[in-house]
């Protein structure tokens, strides 16, 4: 009897497991989306040289479905909880200088998808300095939460080259590109040098100013080089304006004028956002992942513009695009032509 | 036969990386050298005057196929000039060739004048020569401005 014992268990045993798998292998309706609690989003791009600088607090939330696809309702994006945000600067004496956030009237914004009205915009009016520290804070007093984030305002820069002096002027060529120069800014930004080809559209009555934006690629500062280069190459030039510019209606032409460097500088933040996405550093995938905010997903950083305008071609330039295969049918005058 | 296996080991080594064709050419950077050309280095010294280093500019360096078109400013080859760059190379054909090389100068007042621009500031200062270049040589030209 003794030795049967043992049996009898493990017998038993196996019958309550394989019930067990039966009975609970079988279910179907496992819930695989956990709500969860949302979390505070919050991005702000602090700009050296405007006064006026815009915070846009919402909240995450769960998309069932094909996040690509899906309507995004207004509400979704609306935080309940009542919050008060400020910029923290710090005074050359020391002290401290507060600059709350207040509701900006937004009727306007750039492309996306989330809808207008669950967009929370706030804009405060501090002039912020390049190369100084300030904080970001974003109180919830019922929650007993801050959201906090800390960010070294990026340099202005100065565009080196090209440099409109009178009489300089750029030849770009198939075979002849150009090397446009730029100071650093703070230590590891991002740049982003962007082509501004313009030129008059029409005939000898009536001309319309017309121009093709041309982004370069990133560059991202992390050498130790005080000025910052990046390479315009000519025959990608040449193609970019073959490609995006359609051939004039008939009895149109095209008079070159020159074209603007515009350089776009952000923040180290910005720039590590920017890698993230692009998977050079293998830890983070996206914003999901990434956030220099304590307490919130999102992004403070700050972004600076330069410009250098009204740099003219030369005359080989100007010839080449009105005579080259690849461009001849743009309908380009040559230097010497002008519009009859 | 310790010794053996550093030897191999080093010779594996010099022939892992001492064969990589790419080794020191990057993307656009790279200079293909046309074989019947022959090299100029254009060295574009700016002079000194009485005006801050940093008020004096390269304007352009153009290259013409006779002194007649020098003179009517009728290039067949611009380079793109900075003031960060003083040496310029330009591969060409065999020949007999015309350079220009101008500068100005862009501080206020008669500081230009009295460094010898014609008309003051941003007035211009032209440095021009011929030179010739023969099949896979190379010829160093220095400027010279008054």
């Amino acid at each position: 009897m003794r030795r049967l014992y043992p049996v009898g268990m493990v017998f038993c045993f196996s019958v309550l497991l394989t019930g067990l798998i039966s009975f609970y292998g079988c279910q179907e309706d496992i819930d695989l989306i956990y709500d969860g609690t949302s979390r505070p989003v919050a991005y702000c791009l602090l700009n050296p040289r405007d006064s006026i600088h815009y915070l846009r607090v919402s909240r995450s939330f769960i998309v069932r479905g094909n996040p690509a696809s899906e309507t995004i309702p207004a509400d979704s994006l609306i935080l309940d909880s009542e919050f008060y945000a400020y910029l923290e600067a710090e005074s050359p004496d020391g002290s401290r200088d507060l600059n709350y956030f207040e509701l900006a009237d937004m009727n306007q914004r750039d492309s996306g998808r989330f809808p207008k009205e669950g967009l929370v915009v706030l804009k405060t009016n501090c002039p912020v300095e390049g190369g100084k520290s300030y904080g970001l804070y974003i109180y919830f007093p019922t929650l007993s939460r801050i959201v906090a984030g800390s960010v070294t305002v990026a340099d202005p820069i100065k565009i080196l080259d090209p440099d409109p002096l009178p009489g300089r002027e750029i030849t770009i060529l198939e075979d002849q590109g150009y090397m446009m120069r730029w100071t650093k800014s703070v230590k590891f930004a991002v740049y982003q040098p962007v082509i501004r080809f313009i030129y008059l559209e029409g005939d000898s009555h009536f001309q319309v100013r017309k121009q093709l934006e041309i982004p370069q690629p990133l560059v991202f500062g992390d050498s130790e080089n005080a000025i910052l280069t990046s390479f315009l190459n000519g025959a990608g030039f040449i193609d970019d304006l073959a490609k995006n510019i359609p051939p004039p209606d008939s009895g149109q032409r095209r008079k070159i004028i020159g074209f603007d460097i515009l350089l776009t500088t952000g923040g180290p933040e910005l720039a590590v956002f920017i890698r993230s996405g692009e998977n050079a550093i293998g830890s983070f995938t996206g914003l999901d992942e990434y956030s220099n905010l304590d307490g919130a997903v999102g992004l403070y950083s700050s972004i600076t513009y330069t410009g250098v305008y009204n740099n003219r071609f030369s005359d080989i330039t100007v010839n080449h695009l009105a005579d080259s295969d690849k461009t001849r049918t743009l309908g380009f005058l040559r230097y010497d032509e002008d519009f009859q | 036969m310790k010794k053996i296996n550093r030897i191999i080991g080093i010779g594996l080594l010099v022939l892992l990386t001492g064969c990589d064709p790419t080794g020191g050419i990057e993307g656009n950077d790279e200079i293909i050298i046309p074989p019947d050309t022959g090299t100029l280095e254009f060295r574009f010294i700016l002079p000194e005057y009485k005006i801050p280093k940093d008020k004096v500019h390269r304007i352009s360096l153009g290259f013409a196929w006779s002194a007649d078109s020098l003179y009517k400013s009728l290039f067949f080859r611009k380079v793109n000039v900075s003031d960060l760059q003083e040496v310029y190379t330009v591969y060409l054909l065999p020949d007999e060739y015309y350079y220009d090389a101008v500068i100005t100068c862009s501080c206020e007042g008669d500081t230009c004048l009295n460094g010898g621009f014609p008309g003051g500031r941003f007035g211009m200062k032209h440095n021009f020569n011929k030179f010739f270049i023969e099949k896979q040589k190379s010829l160093v030209i220095e400027t010279h401005f008054q």
